[in-house]
This record gives structure tokens, sequence and C-alpha cells, in this order.
């Protein structure tokens, strides 16, 4: 296309070509410059324009006159366009960019001319090529996540000759979470001017891509360049100051700040100047959603290279970018964070809460332990006090008999609590069968009104009629009804009544087991179905809890009510099938 | 048995809430000469009190129908001199603090010498030589 272009512009006037968007430069057969537009000077000689008839050689890089040398020789030999493909600039310290360059043999003024031309380095390329650049960056900040290596990636946008700004070198600095700091993070490039050509002198010979750059991550952090993490520690300026410092300026106006010379700028306070120790650099600001971030500062110390409006630009649209990047991060940070103390907390929770089943656990162990050294103790005493009766006086056949009676009596009571406390939960397979409650409430009774009548208690019976059938485990139920009377029982020592009760509700059949006996409180009330809770001076403390697990395993509900002093009522609730 | 004639007049009310045990404690306790009078509770041991002011309380503090700790209060109460023993199967409650109102804490044995040499000794008597 340029050539083309070319051709016919040889034969235009010189004015048209010289408001043409491509570079060019015109040089007669003996290689001395005839005249070039400033596009070429500016962006592809990277020079001050030359007085004509200056020789080629003097005018241009030695590398561009290389490459140049043989394109015009064939151009001149053929009369026929030449091309020098692939040509790189490298403005020191700036991007660097590849054109296309032609040599198109032609006329000017009259006059034999080479025309050496790049329509690459116009306006409209030069955004493509700004945007490509961006573009490029913009996808290798993306692929981070986390929050170091989006700023090393920032600073390697900022600092890579190719693919890259091109800066000597960068800081990134960030707002603390209360806004009151902006401090310094990270930096990156040569310590010193000896590092920066060593690095650039390598990098010319085998260049990296961004890509290569920001995978570098790992062995930068390793040995990090010491003179400039210094000066990244010592990058701390106070946000709420009246007079703030350059960088909190241009992140609190949101523009950014270009200084040309530091030394003489009235902005620059001597802390940042001393610093720096650089005559040119920029702050960009960082600025997300309305909300300061923070800054990405720049210089060329060692190349001395001037910040251009185009380069400045850039830097402010990437720094846009690498400011969204950075908050992710941090909230990608943030949230793990979250998670982690989430973690652990329900850690710390599943931990306390082992430890309070494992408390309550001993707990109710060491009572249990307590009550069965109890319950031991008291027959033991009444066995071994009774014999004792007799060795003291054999012939008092009276005592004897009754010793003997209550021997005999304590033993099997022993015996009993033995296999009650020996007596496991239902674990086996339940064995539904259609009940009559009356009758098996009136069979469990009856097995316990002797001992009812000993200790002075009255039974009354109080059974519902027409009480349908019931689908019951009979052995089990048998049990859980059992234990309740024993329990009413033990409740009374001095006597009382005990009512045994059964009534059909809307929709459900109630057994109700109430005695005058002692009572419980509420502290009480709350345990009494606790395996090994026992408020009563016998028993195991497994009575009550037996009844909860057969009650709960028929699907049936029981509730009590009580009252120190004046007895409590059990009630069972059957519901009934079909009738909810 | 052997000084038998010893504790003649001595009158022990031993309070606990299980007739064996109340019956047992009756006859060792008036096979060597004391008199003794048995309550099943709280109640019966006021009553007993008002009755007759006997020279040594026995009582277990493991009485259902009330605490037994709240019974030694009320015995205390009425008759703040009165010397009472804790007989009980729960070692555990010699450290309660109400506990130590108590002349004295017996855990329940089948050796009765123990409890008679407490019982001794809160009448201010000497203990007896058998046990």
């Amino acid at each position: 296309m340029a050539e083309t272009a070319l051709q016919e512009n040889t034969l235009c006037p010189c004015a048209m070509l010289h408001q043409s968007p491509m570079a060019w430069l015109a040089v007669d057969r003996n290689l001395g410059v005839v005249e070039g537009n400033a596009l070429f000077w500016d962006e592809v000689a990277l020079r001050q324009p030359v007085a004509p008839g200056t020789p080629l050689q003097e005018s241009v890089s030695q590398d561009m006159f290389e490459s140049l040398r043989g394109a015009i020789a064939q151009a001149m030999a053929t009369d026929q366009p030449a091309h020098v493909p692939g040509l790189r600039i490298l403005p020191p310290g700036h991007p660097h960019r590849i054109i296309d360059l032609v040599v198109v043999p032609g006329i000017i003024r009259n006059r034999d001319v080479l025309l050496i031309a790049s329509s690459a380095v116009g306006d409209v390329g030069r955004r493509v090529e700004e945007l490509t650049l961006l573009q490029d960056m913009i996808r290798v900040l993306r692929q981070q996540h986390d929050i170091d290596r989006v700023l090393f990636t920032t600073l390697t946008c900022a600092t890579a000759g190719s693919g890259g700004l091109g800066f000597n070198r960068a800081w990134v600095l960030l707002c603390d979470a209360d806004q009151h700091w902006l401090d310094g993070q990270m930096a990156l490039g040569p310590a010193s001017a000896e590092d920066a050509y060593r690095i650039w002198g390598e990098l010319t010979s085998s260049p990296r891509t961004l890509d290569q750059f920001a995978d570098a991550y790992d062995r930068w952090v390793s040995d990090l360049p010491r003179p400039l993490q210094n000066i990244v520690q010592q990058m701390r300026f106070s946000m709420a100051e009246d007079a703030p410092q350059l960088p909190v300026l241009a992140l609190a106006e949101a523009q950014p700040v270009h200084v040309t010379d530091a030394a003489n700028d009235e902005r620059v306070g001597p802390r940042l100047a001393a610093l720096l120790q650089a005559r040119e650099f920029t702050v960009v600001p960082m600025v997300v959603s309305n909300e300061p971030c923070g800054v990405i500062m720049a210089d060329n110390l060692y190349s001395g290279a001037p910040i251009t409006e185009g380069h400045l630009r850039l830097l402010s649209l990437f720094a846009q970018h690498a400011g969204m990047a950075i908050e992710d991060a941090q909230l990608h940070r943030e949230m793990e964070s979250h998670q982690r103390e989430l973690e652990q907390a329900y850690a710390d929770l599943q931990r306390a809460q082992d430890q309070i089943v494992r408390a309550s656990k001993l707990a109710a162990l060491g009572e249990m332990s307590a009550r069965i050294a109890h319950d031991l103790r008291n027959p033991l005493v009444t066995l071994g006090g009774w014999a004792r009766v007799v060795q003291e006086d054999p012939n008092d056949t009276a005592t004897v008999t009754t010793a003997a009676k209550i021997i005999a009596e304590e033993c099997a009571s022993l015996e009993q609590m033995l296999s009650m406390l020996l007596e496991p939960f239902t674990t086996r397979q339940m064995r539904l069968a259609p009940t009559d409650l009356n009758r098996l409430l009136d069979d469990t009774l009856q097995t316990q009104e002797h001992t009812a009548q000993q200790q002075a208690i009255t039974v009354r019976r109080n059974l519902a009629p027409d009480l349908p059938i019931v689908p019951t485990d009979p052995a089990q139920f048998r049990r859980c009804l059992a234990n309740l009377i024993e329990n009413a029982i033990a409740a009374m020592p001095l006597g009382g009544t005990l009512s045994a009760a059964t009534r059909l509700g809307d929709s459900e059949v109630l057994v109700e087991i109430a005695d005058t006996g002692v009572g419980m409180d509420q502290d009480q009330l709350a345990h009494i179905f606790d395996a090994f809770y026992s408020t009563g001076r016998y028993g195991s403390g497994l009575g009550l809890a037996i009844v909860w697990d057969v009650v709960q395993s028929h699907g049936f509900s029981i509730d009590v009510r009580s009252e120190p002093g004046r007895g409590s009522t059990f009630t069972i609730h059957i519901p009934l099938a079909g009738k909810h | 048995m052997n000084d038998e004639t010893h504790h003649h007049g001595l009158l022990v009310l031993f309070v606990d809430d299980d007739a064996r045990q109340r019956e047992l404690y009756r006859i060792r306790l008036e096979r060597r000469g004391y008199r003794v009078r048995t309550a099943a509770g709280a109640d019966a041991a006021m009553e007993a009190l008002r009755e007759e002011r006997p020279d040594v309380v026995v009582l277990d503090i493991a009485m259902p129908e009330r605490d037994g700790l709240s019974a030694l209060q009320e015995l205390l109460d009425a008759d703040p001199r009165l010397p009472v023993i804790i007989h009980t199967a729960y070692p555990a409650y010699a450290d309660s603090f109400l506990a130590w109102a108590a002349e004295a804490y017996v855990v329940k044995s089948q050796d009765v010498g123990p409890l008679l040499a407490e019982i001794e000794k809160a009448a201010g008597r000497r203990p007896p030589a058998d046990s």
C-alpha cells in the first residue's frame, strides 16, 4: 500500500508529500539527505532534522543505515521499490516498535531521489500500535490473581522494553485500608546505570516477550534489587496532610503528573526528589470506581530519554487497568483470608463442641459412678449390718428371722439394680403388634402393686373404656411403662398416690403416670431423660433414658409436668394413624 | 454389749428414709445400751425433736423427701446446740459448706464403730471400749 501511494506521490507536489501521514525521507543518489518530513525525524530517525546534503550515514542510526544501504542499492539498480521489513526502532527507555520501510526510486523537485518511507508510524498506525500494546499488557495482567504477582506484572508492563512501556524504573504505591497512607509496595528496574546497560544489552541480543518477563516473578523475588526496594520502603506519604506530597496530590486530583525538572519543580518535595534522584519522572494515579487505589511512578533515570505525551497517555490508560487488577487481587486476598478465618472459626467451634461433649460425657460418667457407689454402699451397709446383728446374738431368733428376710430382700434388690445397669438400650428390631394399652398398663401395674403397698402408696387406675388398639412393641412398651411406674414409686418414699390413666384425645391416645411425690425443679426436669441422670435415691439413672428411647423409637412423644414437693406427671402421646 | 449399762439413758434420734436401715441401727444401738428413736424424714425428725430432745441426731443426707442438708439446717434452726452427725453413703458431701455445721461426718459402713465413736464424742462422753 505504501508502495503504490509513494509511486503516485513521486509525481505529486511536494506540499502534498509533506502532509502525508507517512514518514518519509528523500536522499539523492549519493546518499545525501534531500529532505524529510517531521514524522520521519520524530518517529523513525528519533532526532532533529539534518541540513540538506548531510550524508544519510550521519542522519540515522548505524543500525538503520546498515539496513537501508542494501535496499537503496537494490532500488537504484532495478529502479524498483526495495523493502526493509521488520526494522526495530528502539527509542531509549521507550517501547520499541517494529516498522517496515520501503525504498522507492522517484523524482522530487525534478531531482532523481530515493524515497525512504514507512506508513506504520502515522497517527492511526501509532494508535493501533498503542492499542495492541495496551491490550497485550492487560492480557498478561489479567492472568495474575495473587496481589504480589499483579504488582510485579504491572511494573513489568511499565518497564519492559519490548511489549511494555519501556520506562527505566517504576514503582507501585497503594493506599492503606483506611486511606490514611500511600505506601510503596514494589519497585522494578535496574539498580544502577551499569546494571541497566548490562540488562538492556542482554535483552537486545535475546529479546523476551511480556509473558516471559511476567513469568520471571519467582526468580526476581528471590533476588530483589536492594537499592530500589529501599526506596520503596521509604515511600510512605500521608493522605491526610494539608500540603500533600506529589503522589498523594496526583491521586487526589486523579490526574497524571509529569515532572520534567524535579530540582526546580516546587510540587516535588525534597524527600521525594532525594529518593528518586531523577530529573524527569511521572506519577500516574490508579482510581477504581472513583475510589483512590494507588499510583504508578516511573522514570528514565539511566537512559535520560524524555517522557513523551503518548507515553504518558499509555501509562495512564494502563494504570486504570492495573488499578482494577490490583483491586481484584486485594478482594481475592481478602476473600481468601475471610475464608481462612471462617474455616478456623469452624474448626475452633468443632473443637469446643468436642470438648463439651467429652466433658459432659465425663460429667455424666462421674455422676453415674457416684450414684452407683452410693447405690451399692447402702445395700452393702444393710447386708453387712444385719449379718453382724446375727453374729452378735445368734440366739435372738426373732431378730435372726428379720435379718435373714432383710438380707434376702436386699440381695434381690441388688440383683435388680445390677440387671438394670447392664440392661442395654433398645437396639433390637421393633416388633409391632396391636396393643390393648389398658391391659398392658394394668398388667404392668400389677407387678409393682406389692412394692407400692409396702411403701404406703395408693394405686389409682383411670382407664378409658373405648380406647382404640394401637401398634406398639409390647415388650418394649411394657418396659417403658414399668420404668415410669418404678420412677413414680421411688418418688414417694413416704407414701402417696400413684395414678395411672389412659385417655382418648383428638388424634391421639394419652397414657399418663402421675405421682404425689417429691417432684422436680426446672433444673432437674431439663436432665431427667439424660442417661445416668437420676434424682431418686435408687436406680441407675437409666430408667427415664430408656423411657425416652422407647417413646422415640415408636414415634411417640412424652412430656412431663412437675412441681417440687407436689409430684410429677408423665404423659406419653400416641398419635392415631389417619386422624391427623 | 460388754458395757451396755454405760450408755443407758442416752437418746439417739436416727433419721433415715430406708426402713431396713432404721430397723438395723435401732437394734444395733439398743444392744449397746442407747435409747433409740427413728424418723423416716425431716418432718418426722422435727416432730421427734419437739417430743423429746435427743442427745445426738444421726442424719442421713440422701433422703429424697427433702434435701438432707436443708433438714440439717431446719434441725439446727430449731435447736442450735443439737449435736448432729451426718450419716451418709456419699463421701463427697463432706466437702459441702453446710455439712460443716454438723458435729461429725460418718460414711455409712457395716462397721458401726466409727458411728458409735462419733455419737460418744458428740454427747460429750468418752468413746466406748467396744465397737
